[in-house]
């Protein structure tokens, strides 16, 4: 007997999309370093499709993947910025760049401006993952599986995913120069995976900038002690480039991330106020997300969020809705762990995620330019309201649901992640009592993971369905 | 032996809830405190009565806590907001203000958690994950006068240097005689570890003065009862055990029965409710800062995280504490959700290396898990007794 295999067909590129995208400009990098869309195009019609596949299947699990909305240019600039992360590591990696892995959602001016890229730990594991060229979404997975299964193993089965990329280190599957992350309120692994690099075989050269707990924006004394773990860690990567960090340094940077986090912001509020929503909840998301990611480069950000803007605008104006997303969405606001709703099943049950509280609360806030750069840096990052004490921040949840025009709120935490988890009820609670609108707080075992998600999007998908019987009863 | 000054603490710890209830009558405020690094120091020289609380070992509580924070947090948080939420535990219901030290961030959340739910007052000390580094105590000496400034006035009056030194010798004095009740039950058999454990745990209850006196007429004693030979162990033959890693709080008796069920001896521990926080912590001045220098020094946590293992006290502690305490293996207990302890079993194993046999036990408060944890234990005695065969038929030979 055989058995037929059948191998998923995968996106591709219309050409007719060529010469729009062909008209736009250049991708420019901090370097001075120039992409032509010409060269997008080849790549990410040509090279990416034969090295990345994964990224081409288009099926409602993978949200790892380009999104099929082929006008908005911007999102194809954004697919070819994350697909190309692998080759630009290796390049930094080749040329005696600093790799430093940090921590997710907060500020990254301060490892740019002395000289270092600056990885997210997710960013550790799509390199790890990345590289063997022409994997599948199963495979993909399946090697990132086991990094994670590797990780647990070696230090424990409570850990969250966050284990995945300390191993990887350990490991020596790629490298970095420096785990330097901060402590922020968002995460209780952190800190101990950290820790758990000591006495192992790699020795890895480790910091931590800590974030005090506890209504720090008023207190002088958290916001020097910031500021002092600041200079260590541009300290820390000075003494790896024989470059002294000058305030003026991180003063350009910290302008840089504020034009940044300041388009992000205008497409958010584009898009929050349109009758028909311009971008799906993929483009969305990732769009808005360079607010506080910036992929290793925010001038290469910088460059396509500004023509993303004029994009968004140019689609309300003309009332085009983005590829995927209902005409009259259900509008989700989510919050949580460093995890989102997969956007592309929202859009498919009829939803929107509108936001997530994580990243947007850090491209919501602006760092002075003038003064002492490391006590400014210090105040806007125990000014994050992701990072208050939790009462503030639902607080201040409620008021972005309220801005967002959502219609409900799902608090997502990860397995492991003992600290958001901790406060999933009392924050849904709290923004149901201020909003009105349903809450529904959920628990993420393997993180988008194309496996055993079902229940995990069941529940999502029940939830949407709710709201939108909901939309409907108001409406009738 | 029966020890008759056992009887009297432990008659006391029964009489507290009702001492506490009238000196609130009275006009005194209590302060229920979650976590060693909140200075009772302070509490007791702003005439404050200092309770710590918290409880483990009562599934209903934790299922009853899990409803408000989650089943994602450890056992030991998820019960002691189940205590908030039952309302019936007389020391949450007598405590007017609770403090929680972030030294486990957990224990933070949980302060969130009935602040918000129960409407309990909630004042929070920060410490530093980067406890080691000079700008890690400066922090914490501003953030102790910070939580200090509330505490006079929550107290209704100001911290003068001789109530705080005064506070300061009392318990210097208990922490002292914790250290020689301990050395007392490890070299001799007058007294057993658990007996020592329920001791230790009564100091988070009883008025600390009274608490002394106890603790030095048991001391006299067990010296006594040592002098006439008395035994209230039989320890002879049975293998001795070091228990380390998470909390093991008031009511949780879940591994230490198994061990002992199943023939070991327990001889010590490092324990945040056992003997931790009396080791270490020498306050050196009579003011606030003294004190924030003398708690981020002592033996910390492992809440807080440090990126050397060379000088790192904890570690350090662990090993003398093996070493004095004879010790022939270690039982680590680390609950479900306690990363602090958990991420840091393998590292443990590690450190103390092929001499020292280690188990490490993952448990929570659910009774599911009884037998398999003794059949792991059960092998694990029967390993430390095969061993000590071997070296005393190396030694004949």
């Amino acid at each position: 007997m055989s058995v037929e295999t059948q191998t998923p067909v995968l996106f591709t590129y219309p050409e007719r999309i060529k010469e729009r995208l062909e008209a736009t400009g250049d991708i420019i990098f901090k370097d001075g370093r120039r992409v032509t869309p010409s060269e997008v195009w080849r790549f990410m019609t040509e090279e990416a499709p034969a090295r990345f596949p994964r990224a081409f299947d288009v099926g409602v699990s993978n949200t790892e993947r380009v999104s099929e909305d082929v006008d908005f240019i911007s999102g194809i600039k954004h697919s070819y910025i994350t697909l190309t992360l692998r080759d630009r590591l290796d390049k930094a990696k080749s040329d005696g760049t600093p790799l430093v892995m940090i921590q997710g959602g907060q500020s990254m001016e301060p490892y740019f401006a002395a000289g270092a890229l600056a990885l997210r730990p997710a960013f550790v594991n799509w390199w790890a993952r990345d590289l063997v060229d022409g994997q599948d979404v199963r495979q993909a997975d399946f090697r990132s599986n086991g990094h994670l299964e590797q990780g647990r193993r070696a230090v424990s089965v409570d850990a969250c995913h966050l284990v995945c990329s300390h191993q990887i280190l350990q490991e020596g599957i790629v490298d970095v120069d420096l785990v330097a992350p901060y402590l922020c309120l968002r995460c209780s692994d952190t800190a101990y995976l950290t820790e758990s690099h000591r006495g192992r075989a790699r020795d890895i050269p480790r910091l931590m900038i800590d974030h005090p707990i506890n209504s720090n924006a008023d207190k002088e004394w958290s916001v020097d002690y910031v500021a002092a773990a600041l200079r260590r860690l541009t300290a820390e990567i000075s003494a790896i480039t024989g470059r002294r960090v000058a305030d003026d340094d991180l003063r350009e940077e910290i302008v840089r991330h504020n034009k940044l986090r300041r388009l992000a912001r205008e497409i958010a509020e584009l898009w929050w106020a349109a009758d028909v929503p311009p971008l799906n909840s993929a483009d969305l998301g990732n769009i808005v997300g360079f607010g506080n990611e910036p992929w290793l480069d925010a001038t290469a950000a910088i460059s396509i969020l500004e023509e993303a803007v004029q994009e968004v605008k140019d689609r309300i104006a003309k009332g085009v809705k983005g590829v995927g997303v209902a005409h009259d969405p259900a509008r989700v606001f989510v919050c949580g762990s460093c995890v989102t709703a997969n956007p592309f099943l929202v859009d498919r049950a009829g939803g929107a995620v509108v936001s997530h509280d994580d990243q947007w609360s850090e491209t919501l806030v602006d760092v002075q330019v003038e003064g002492d750069p490391y006590v400014n840096l210090a105040k806007g990052i125990l000014s994050y309201p992701y990072e208050q004490p939790s009462v503030e921040r639902a607080e201040w949840t409620a008021e972005q649901v309220r801005k967002s025009r959502a219609e409900g709120l799902i608090f997502i935490y990860n397995w492991g992640c003992n600290y958001q988890s901790a406060v999933a009820r009392l924050v849904a609670d709290m923004v149901k009592e201020e909003t009105g609108l349903p809450t529904v707080h959920l628990g993420s075992s393997e993180l988008g993971r194309s496996e055993a998600v079902e229940q995990f999007q069941n529940r999502v998908e029940a939830f949407i369905e709710m709201l939108r019987l909901r939309k409907g009863f108001r409406h009738a | 032996m029966s020890i008759e000054t056992l009887g009297q603490i432990k008659a006391a710890v029964e009489r507290r809830p009702r001492e506490l209830a009238k000196a609130r009558r009275d006009g005194a405020k209590v302060v229920g405190y979650f976590c060693c690094n909140i200075p009772e120091e302070i509490l007791l020289a702003l005439d404050l009565i200092p309770i710590r609380l918290g409880s483990g070992g009562d599934d209903h509580l934790v299922e009853l806590g899990g409803r408000y924070i989650s089943t994602q947090n450890c056992v030991f948080v998820r019960q002691s907001v189940g205590l908030f939420a039952e309302g019936k535990d007389p020391y949450v219901t007598n405590s007017d203000l609770v403090a929680v030290a972030g030294t486990c961030i957990q224990i933070y959340r949980l302060g969130e958690v009935v602040e918000h739910f129960f409407d309990v007052p909630v004042q929070v000390l920060g410490v530093p994950r980067n406890f080691v580094l000079p700008e890690g105590k400066e922090y914490f000496r501003r953030e102790l006068e910070n939580f200090t400034a509330s505490l006079e006035e929550f107290a209704g009056r100001k911290l003068s240097v001789e109530r705080l030194r005064e506070s300061i010798a009392l318990l210097d004095a208990i922490r002292g005689a914790v250290r020689r009740l301990n050395a007392i039950q490890a070299r001799s058999d007058v007294i057993s570890w658990r007996q020592v454990f329920e001791v230790t745990q009564a100091a988070f209850f009883l008025d600390r003065g009274k608490y002394l006196a106890l603790l030095e007429s048991l001391l006299d004693e067990l010296e006594s009862a040592r002098l006439r030979g008395k035994q209230s162990v039989d320890g002879e033959h049975r293998p001795r055990i070091f228990v380390s890693g998470s909390i093991i709080p008031v009511g949780d008796t879940k591994l230490i029965d198994v061990v002992e069920e199943v023939g070991g001896r327990i001889v010590g521990d490092d324990l945040c409710t056992g003997a931790r926080p009396f080791k270490g912590l020498a306050v050196k001045e009579p003011t606030v800062a003294g004190v924030a220098d003398a708690y981020l020094s002592r033996v910390p946590c492992a809440s807080l995280p440090n990126l050397s293992l060379d000088g790192d006290r904890r570690i350090e502690n662990l090993l003398e504490s093996i070493r004095d305490s004879g010790a022939q293996g270690v039982v680590y207990h680390s609950l479900r959700y306690c990363d602090p302890f958990t991420f840091k079993a393998p590292e443990t194993k590690r450190v103390l290396g092929p001499d020292i046999p280690f188990v490490e036990i993952h448990t929570e408060y659910a009774t599911s898990d009884v037998e398999g944890i003794r059949t792991r234990l059960e092998a694990f005695i029967e390993v430390l007794r095969g061993q000590r065969v071997s070296k005393e038929v190396a030694n004949v030979r």
